[in-house]
């Protein structure tokens, strides 16, 4: 054990650091685990559910913050640009 | 102190002991673009190698939400303000990208190892530059991190409970999956007073003889990435042992062959690719076009070795995340961010098929061939023309027979629902 037990009042235990930009990335990030997850293959139910999940916290975060139907047309705003299929089964042949 | 070549920063560089280079290397790459926090890999280490008295707080591995966190914390900004402070405003980097002598041109500054030169304290000069993180910096993996939020004193903590007592981060972040890089050039076997931390000839695998370590903790110290750890009910130190077994292909699991480590092969979001990579005479990597790291490190160059400028030579590399500011990630991984970052985001045929191996298989892929298939697609992606094939990537294990065989299109199988479980 530590010698002194970890404070939560205590403002140095912070994880604080300076940014260089306080930039929101977040609708890129949740892009990016999108088309991710969709080349593994999972299906826009499978990839919405990873955003619902509390224990996956970064999508869950953009979930928390944007809301439901801002990821669900995320989602179906990435599937469409690579040429997935609502229903996963097959291939949008849809040349944007 | 020898002159070594350092061909991640493009030129020599001191180092306390002459090089000397293993036959094969461990090495990984890891795609941060994949990684969601799941701790699965962070588990899997803890539940096989650290579940003992002693090493409550010792993760071997560990995922930190990046800018915000580290294990332990600060870790790599404590290590880049002491070079800064040894070098002000000179860590920079220069030339022009070359062969794989020089793929990320030439660093400018000092590492570890040069900058330790110079800081004289009466117990004499580092042998690397570094400081010894406290126990408060040990004990608090992840905490406030993603929740802004504590337990009372005493009690067990509950990230999931509502409301948030802290202010939550509001912009980017990414999660930084790290375990011992077995470097190079180690700064912990460089500082070791009693040479107990050693390199194996055969695949690289930095160790720590337990038998000789007498816990002085100069290691501890001397890591700029803080993975070597101290046991207080054994009085030594201990690190990351590359689950060697598995490399060394005993276990059954394997049926003989080098299987990669437990974190790689837990990993849900197929994030990680281990292998054993050949190296030259001057410890620059053996081309082998087909080898899947070789690939990713010297062909793409999608995958960057992690603060690089910190002169050990780490054997792990990453692609960086997307979505995160260049200037951060530039620091982080190298002048190499920026074409990375480009050549990931919209990938070309044979990248898209190399990707396919993260985790597909136990066993460690030496070598990989693709089977062309069919034009499925066609589009342009942020303006660039993007062409999809439904290509097949064919891994191969040690012995040169096929261990992974998967489509860039792979069919989907679900279990139904009352066989979700079986196997």
């Amino acid at each position: 054990m530590p010698k002194h037990e970890v404070d939560s009042e205590d403002p140095m235990e912070l994880m604080g650091v300076t940014l260089a930009t306080h930039e929101d990335t977040l609708t890129p990030m949740a892009e990016c685990f999108i088309e991710e997850f969709m080349r593994m293959r999972f299906n826009p139910e499978q990839v919405l559910e990873l955003f619902k999940n509390p224990d996956y916290i970064g999508p869950h975060m953009v979930w928390e913050q944007r809301g439901e139907g801002f990821v669900r047309q995320l989602i179906a705003d990435s599937f469409a640009q690579w040429g997935r299929a609502a229903n996963h089964e097959s291939r949008v042949t849809n040349n944007a | 102190m020898s002159n070594v070549y350092n061909w991640q920063l493009g030129r020599p560089m001191d180092y306390p002991y002459d090089a000397a280079f293993p036959r094969e290397q461990f090495a990984f790459v890891f795609n941060l673009n994949r990684c969601i926090g799941c701790q699965s890999c962070t588990m899997a280490c803890k539940s096989t190698w650290t579940f003992s008295k002693g090493q409550e707080y010792m993760w071997w591995n560990n995922v930190e939400t990046k800018p915000y966190g580290g294990y332990p914390a600060h870790w790599d900004v404590k290590t880049l303000d002491l070079l800064e402070k040894a070098n002000p405003g000179g860590q920079s980097w220069g030339g022009t990208p070359q062969n794989a002598k020089a793929p990320y041109g030439q660093f400018k500054g000092q590492t570890v190892f040069e900058a330790a030169k110079h800081n004289v304290s009466p117990e004499g000069a580092q042998k690397a530059l570094g400081y010894l993180p406290t126990d408060e910096e040990w004990a608090g993996a992840n905490r406030f991190e993603d929740h802004p939020t504590g337990a009372p004193k005493g009690e067990r903590d509950r990230y999931f409970q509502r409301p948030e007592s802290l202010p939550q981060h509001k912009t980017w972040f990414f999660y930084l999956a790290r375990l011992c890089n077995h470097c190079s050039y180690p700064a912990c076997l460089a500082a070791c007073p009693r040479s107990a931390i050693y390199k194996r000839p055969e695949d690289g695998i930095v160790l720590i003889d337990q038998e000789r370590c007498r816990g002085y903790r100069k290691c501890m110290e001397a890591c700029p990435y803080k993975k070597s750890l101290y046991r207080g009910t054994t009085r030594t130190s201990e690190k990351c042992v590359a689950c060697y077994p598995r490399v060394e292909g005993r276990d059954p699991d394997g049926g003989g062959l080098p299987m990669q480590t437990r974190c790689m092969s837990a990993c849900i979001g197929h994030i990680r690719l281990q292998g054993l990579v050949e190296l030259n005479a001057d410890g620059t990597w053996k081309e082998n076009r087909q080898h899947p790291l070789y690939y990713l490190v010297h062909v793409a160059k999608v995958a960057l070795p992690l603060y690089p400028q910190f002169g050990t030579e780490p054997n792990g590399y990453y692609i960086p995340p997307r979505w995160v500011p260049l200037p951060y990630l530039r620091q982080m991984f190298g002048p190499g961010v920026d074409a990375a970052i480009e050549r990931y985001s919209v990938p070309d045929r044979e990248l898209l098929a190399v990707l396919q191996l993260f985790g597909k298989d136990r066993r460690i892929c030496f070598r990989y061939e693709i089977k062309q298939g069919p034009k499925v697609f066609e589009t342009n992606i942020r303006g660039k023309k993007f062409e999809m094939f439904n290509d097949t990537v064919i891994g191969y294990g040690r012995d040169g027979k096929e261990i992974a065989r998967i489509a860039v299109e792979e069919p989907v199988h679900v279990r139904p629902a009352q066989h979700a479980n079986s196997i």
